[in-house]
């Protein structure tokens, strides 16, 4: 075995929130290029579909699909498509979050607060 | 997303969850509550979860990233110019990442190279915690 196949994600499918940009995109990538199938999931579909499309271009499966993570009942139904569509899902990247208020606790408010625990916690229950 | 993704990774005998955490789930920054407080506890999440779930043989670890060349950060900084001045500095190679370089160690805890690892937080973050 080449030392490299460690490395490889071959006959493996991976779920990846937030695959519409920045981190999450370089990952689908990524893990595109090491062979597995990636759904590109992202609240804006059409940046989950431009990921997707990089991918199946280099001739990798992609499966984009739109969900907010921070819904219960998206979130479910996203993941019922993944396992109907995918096989070997063996990866999940919990990285998908929304942008966080600056200031210390004096300059948040709870709803502030609440909301943003929502949106970083929440979506990787 | 685990609630929904943790059985068909149960069915598939195995798996590895990864948790985009940051290096300031570990050390504070001003006027970052939120963020840090966040971030801390989905490293313990993190913890948490590898205990419960390493008897299904699935493997849950944080991928800790320092300042990343994202859109995220021009919304934080105005510019990306601005954000490597400021951010730049605190990164013991003098510079931000690239998104791609946070992927590579992604690639790593995914894959069986990291085979023997579950419940970790691999800082990828130029040493900024490191000083």
């Amino acid at each position: 075995m080449a030392p490299n196949d460690n490395f490889s994600l071959a006959r493996k499918s991976a779920v990846v929130p937030g695959a519409g940009n920045g981190i999450g995109r370089a990952i689908s990538l990524a893990f595109a290029e090491a062979g597995a199938a990636v759904a590109c999931v992202d609240l804006d579909v059409k940046s989950a579909d431009a990921t997707a499309t990089v991918i199946t271009k280099k001739g990798g499966r992609a499966l984009p699909l739109q969900c907010d993570v921070a819904v219960e009942a998206d979130v479910e139904r996203t993941a019922k498509t993944i396992v109907a569509e995918l096989t070997g899902i063996r990866i999940l990247v919990n990285g998908a979050a929304g942008y966080d208020p600056n200031g210390t606790v004096l300059d948040l408010t709870l709803s502030e607060w609440n909301r943003y625990l929502r949106s970083m916690l929440a979506v990787r229950f | 997303m685990s609630r929904a993704i943790l059985p068909a990774m149960m069915s598939e005998g195995g798996g590895s969850i990864i948790h985009i955490a940051s290096q300031l789930g570990s050390v504070a920054a001003a006027r970052r509550a939120a963020y840090c407080a966040t971030k801390g506890a989905l490293i313990q999440l993190t913890k948490a979860m590898a205990t419960d779930h390493a008897p299904q043989n699935i493997r849950v670890n944080a991928l800790s990233p320092g300042a990343v060349e994202t859109e995220r950060l021009i919304k934080r900084f105005g510019d990306m110019d601005t954000a490597r001045r400021i951010a730049g500095p605190k990164h013991l190679l003098q510079r931000l990442g690239q998104p791609e370089e946070i992927a590579r160690a992604a690639v790593f805890l995914a894959s069986d190279a990291s085979s023997f690892m579950t419940g970790a937080d691999l800082l990828v973050d130029s040493g900024y915690n490191a000083t």
